[in-house]
This record gives C-alpha cells, structure tokens and sequence, in this order.
C-alpha cells in the first residue's frame, strides 16, 4: 500500500500512480473489489487507518465488494439510557472511494485527496 | 467493534482519566474554595492537568491543550455551561474544587428539574473519553450477530427477546434462522435469570460482542414455542437501515421499517420512497419503534418526501434554539441561526445519488407512525415537522422518548461532554414534548391531552408477528384505523415488565456499545 498526498493535487497523484507518463491524468473509473483475500482485506484497514493516524477503523468483511464507495460515521455509541449519543447529528460522514486507474486498484478518501493504491487488490469497474 | 474501547476498559479507563488530575483545591494554608471563576470560557479551554501531547488522529489538528490544573478544568466546565446550556439557570454550580474529578463536577452541571410526567427534564447528560467518541466505523457496522435483542425485563425474571435482524447476519444465517420473538434462555450455558455478578457479566458478554470472532452458545425459545442450543460467532454486521419496503397485503397502504438515520439510510430512504411512488400508495406507515435518531437532515429529506413540496414549500422542518443569551447566533459554529429547512435534495451522505439531487416524494396529507420508548432525537422531528405544516401525523404504539433537544459534543482535556445545548422546534415554535408523543387514546390512562397528543391507538410492541405483518398488533391497529375502525382498548402506557404476554410488551432495544455495559441486571 502507497499513500500519496494530496499536495499537488489529483493530476499530479494520478500522474505519480501513472509513472508519470502521460500528459493527460489517466481515466479513473469507480471500482469494487473482487473476492478480496485476507491480504487485501488487510491492506485496505490500513490504508483506511493510515488517514486517520492509524487508528482501526472497523470494517465490514465485504467492504467495497459490492460499491465503490465506502463511507464511515462515529461508531454507534449510546447515552446512559442506550439511546444514540447524539440522536441529532449535524455532521457529515467520511467517504472514500475505489477507483480503477491504469489497472489498479485505487482508494480515495473524499475530505483529502489522499490516494493509496492497494497493491493486492483486484477491482472490476461498476457497471455504468 | 465500534468504539476503541471495550467496555469493561472503558470503565477503568474512565477512573484513569478521573485520577490524573490529582487535587488542586484546598491544601494546608491555600484559601478557602470557592464558587467557580465564570472566567470566558475560551481563558480557560484546554488548561488540563494531563494535557494531550501530539497530533489528533481523527482531525489530524495539533491537541491544543496545554499545562493547567483541575480547577482550571472545572472553572471551564462552569463558564461552559454557563455560557451555552440550555437550562443553565437552574444549575447549582456549587464548588468546583470540592470535586475530587472534572467528570465528577461536570456530573453536577445539570437542572434538577422534571418534567410534567416527573421525569428528569435532563437525562442526557453524559461523557465519554474522546478517543472512544472520536472513532469511526464503516456506516452501520457493528460486532454482533445482527440480532437486536429487546430487553423487556432487565432483573430476573429477566425477558429478553430478539425484536429484528439483520439480513446476511449470523442470526439469519442459523437454520432455521433466528426470529423475531424468539426468547433467550441462557447464554453460554448461563440460565437468562442467573443471579451471580459472573452469571451476568457472561450474560452482558454474550449479547454484545465486543468484536467480531468471538464464539457464543445461546439456548433460545422460538416462536413456535421449541427450545434449542444454537452457536454463533459474532462478524461485522452490516446495518439495513431500511427494511421491508412495499405495500401491506393487497392493499395500497404503504409500509416501510427505518431503524437507523444512519449516512446509508439516505439512499435507502429514497430508494424506498420510489418503490412506494411507483406502487401509487394512498398512506404510508412508517415504522419507527426502533429508531432512536442520527443524522437531523435525514429526518428532514424523509419529512419532505413524505409530505412533497407543495405542503413543505419554504417552510421551516426544525429551528434550532439556544438559551436566552444566543437568540441570532449559533454559540458554537458563530453562524446565524437559520432553520432547516424540508431538505428536497439528497444532502450528500453517500455519493449515489450525487449531493443534490432531487428527491421523490409522496405528497400525502397524513401518514402513521408505529412508535415505542425507542423512538427518539431525528425520529421524533419527523413528527414535529410534519405537524408543523398541518401534515396529519397518526401514532400507533407508545409514547416516544421525549428528546426535543440537541448538542454540540464538546472535547476538553481528553474527554468529551455532553450537554443539552439546544431544542429544536418546528414551523410554528412547537418543540415542547420533553415526554414524548403520545397516542390519543392513551389519555384515560395518562390523565389529559397535552400539545404532544397525536390522533392514533395505544398498542404495544406485539413480539408474535413479524414487523411488516398486518397481523401485527400496531400494524394492525393502523390498518384499522385507515379502514375507519376504532382503535383496540389502549395498551401502550403499561409500565414495562407488568404484561407478559409476548403480543404486549414494551422494553429497550439495546444497541451496543453502550456507556454502561450493564444491560441485564441483579
């Protein structure tokens, strides 16, 4: 798993991911994974923890298997009275994305821009 | 598991943070302790005893805290609550430094108030350490076995009852599959009424997993009334917010089960509503026992699709407001205070459909709700709103929980503090149900209307029938009502535990991780 920072922006990270060879930013097209191996599982919790200081961030067994979107929100927690913590939300969750590019398999994390490609991963682009 | 803390650390790490501020009051030859400073609160946030050093993982944003005492932790959380609490009037803020803890004080910081029912008016008044607050989790993934279990009697004899599950669980999985009113009768070989602190805490740890791959036996009564030993190990379920779309038998009444305003609950919803478009139903019921809020601006694009734009045009579906001392400005973000309005585009929860999108919607003139003590926070406005724009809203079940109020979860210090900051309030300044809505016909037991009376039938959870049922007791009672019959005799204001028929009772529907895990108990 490569992280890749926003810094230059999307062009420059998908240029990076390209081995900078093409002028133009490659075509990114959303992607699922396909029977993800223990491996991959593994490497997308960390690439999800890597945006978050490493801290696990627990994730379904079919993560991203059946989407290319994977969105994340505060864990379940209750008040005393095992009522949601906060039954008024005003936030907004976090969401990543898996993107084919070149071949391979790409997450994005939407708030970032942060890319980190899963090297073990094997992706099938959504059907349009 | 959700939280990054299992419970049972939860608590003794609880106590750590409880101890690590040693004692900043008194002392030989320090002055006489006092009432707290009410310093501005921004003087004194961040001044901990034990400051945080390094980076926050979850916002990536440097911890701000510096050196401080616990005093100066009180002393904050006194100008804090002075500043922003909705009630903060009626607080006694007493001596800061005579509290051993700032969770201690903070534990103080509330009205002693009740309500007209003699209920606390504030009974939402809570910490946690905000690591465990901060922690994400994929949407509506939770360790279990994707059964919630409704704990009808938590002291022997204890009921607890499987009252939904969730598809592709591991209860659903079982052959047969685990069902809606099935019984626990022991866990882990552990009878469901054993007495012993052991029992209990073996009990507790085999309804909630605190992570996936833990293995459990359950002996279970089924509907049908036989008994067997089943094995499960918990996974990561996946919550289906929205369950059992369509229409009710070969009517053209509309049903729908939406158990969580969760961020995966807005494509759901409109996937729903569109089913239901298409179907060209005349009412819906929307079932909502179990629903206990999220996201306020799903409860908003759900309000909208039920009533459409003609009947929510630019009209206000909740307004939140402050104490006295903030009329116009949100105290916190330091925006104007503007109401939400009935959201007619999907809000960007998840990216299909994209943020912006049109919404379907219904346009009906009423619509049922099948409630219970679980009902509560965003479910509950879906109520208030619809009311507040002269869309009939009809209640079938028990009364909800009462939770017109809201707040801006608050870090300081390493831990996190809940304080009711807010009610919101519908169209027409209306957001006093601090009891709960409450059927109409439940009034010869509860003693006389109230502005939180809604038409409808008083009917208990009904554990004999699937949820979606028409021979389900509320659902049922709903159809009635919709064919013009009179309601069944009331039923949902008994105490809970008092019925024991399994066609009649109201308990919680416990959904880990809880702040406290003691959830069956002596």
């Amino acid at each position: 798993m490569r992280v890749v920072p926003n810094a230059g922006g999307t062009a420059l990270a998908l240029s990076l991911l390209a081995g900078c060879a093409a002028s133009q930013p490659p075509q990114q097209t959303p992607a699922f994974l396909v029977e993800p191996s223990a491996q991959t599982r593994t490497e997308l919790a960390r690439a999800v923890a890597a945006e978050f200081g490493g801290v696990q961030i627990p994730l379904a067994d079919d993560a991203l298997t059946h989407s290319s979107e994977l969105v994340l929100e505060r864990g379940a927690l209750r008040d005393p009275g095992g009522l949601p913590a906060n039954g008024r939300e005003l936030g907004r969750p976090e969401l990543f994305h898996l993107v084919l590019v070149d071949g391979r398999c790409v997450l994005i994390h939407d708030r970032t821009g942060h890319r980190a490609m899963l090297s073990t991963a094997r992706c099938r682009a959504v059907s349009p | 598991m959700i939280g990054k803390v299992p419970l049972a650390p939860l608590t003794a790490l609880l106590l750590l943070l409880a101890s690590c501020g040693g004692s900043s009051g008194g002392g030989a030859g320090a002055p006489a302790p006092s009432g707290p400073s009410f310093a501005p609160e921004s003087t004194l946030a961040a001044r901990c005893a034990t400051p945080r050093t390094g980076v926050d993982p979850i916002t990536s944003m440097p911890y701000p805290d510096r050196q401080g005492t616990l005093l100066d932790e009180q002393n904050w959380l006194a100008s804090w609550t002075n500043d922003l609490y909705l009630w903060y009037s009626e607080v006694s803020y007493g001596i800061p430094a005579s509290y051993p803890t700032a969770i201690d004080y903070f534990n103080i910081l509330k009205t002693n108030a009740t309500t007209a029912s003699g209920k606390p008016k504030d009974r939402f008044h809570f910490t946690y350490p905000t690591a465990t607050w901060e922690a994400l989790a994929q949407s509506g993934v939770q360790a279990g076995f994707g059964a919630s279990w409704d704990v009808v009697s938590a002291t022997p004899p204890r009921e607890v009852i499987v009252a939904y599950t969730e598809p592709g669980s591991p209860a659903t999985n079982l052959s047969p599959p685990l069902l809606r009113g099935a019984l626990v009768l022991g866990v882990d070989g552990v009878d469901i009424n054993d007495t012993t602190q052991a029992g209990i805490n073996t009990i507790n740890a085999g309804l909630y997993p605190a992570s996936s791959g833990e293995s459990h036996t359950f002996t279970i009564q089924d509907p049908g009334g036989a008994t067997r030993t089943v094995a499960m190990q918990s996974t990561n379920v996946v919550t289906t917010p929205v369950q059992d779309v369509g229409t009710v038998g070969t009517t053209t009444v509309g049903y729908m089960l939406f158990n969580d305003h969760l961020a995966t609950a807005e494509p759901a919803l409109i996937n729903a509503i569109t089913t239901l478009k298409a179907a060209n139903i005349t009412d819906l019921v929307v079932d909502i026992r179990y629903n206990g809020g999220g996201y306020l601006a799903i409860a908003s694009e759900l309000a909208y699709m039920i009533a459409g734009p003609s009947a929510t045009g630019s009209q206000t579906f909740d307004l939140t407001q402050f104490n006295g001392k903030h009329p116009t400005t949100d105290p916190v973000t330091g925006q104007p205070i503007v109401p939400t309005p009935f959201l007619s585009t999907s809000q960007g929860f998840t990216t299909s459909p994209p943020a912006g999108t049109a919404l379907p919607y219904l346009g009906l003139p009423r619509v049922f709700v099948l409630t219970g003590p679980d009902t509560c926070s965003a479910s509950e406005a879906v109520i208030n709103g619809l009311r507040g724009i002269n869309v009939q809203v009809i209640q079938i079940g028990s009364t909800t929980c009462g939770k017109p109020y809201g707040f801006y979860p608050q870090d300081n210090c390493g831990t996190t503090y809940f304080s009711i900051q807010f009610q919101g309030v519908n169209a027409v300044g209306f957001g006093n149900y601090p009891d709960g809505f409450t059927p109409a016909n439940a009034l010869s037991l509860a003693g006389g209307s109230t502005p939180a009376t809604l038409p409808g039938c008083s009917v208990l959870d009904d554990f004999t029938h699937a949820l979606g049922d028409p021979a389900e007791a509320r659902l049922s009672a709903a159809l009635s009502y919709i064919g013009g019959s009179a309601c069944p005799a009331p039923s949902g204001l008994a105490p809970p535990g008092t019925v024991r028929r399994l066609s009649a009772v109201d308990g919680h529907v416990f959904k880990p991780p809880l702040l406290t895990n003691r959830i069956v108990r002596r």
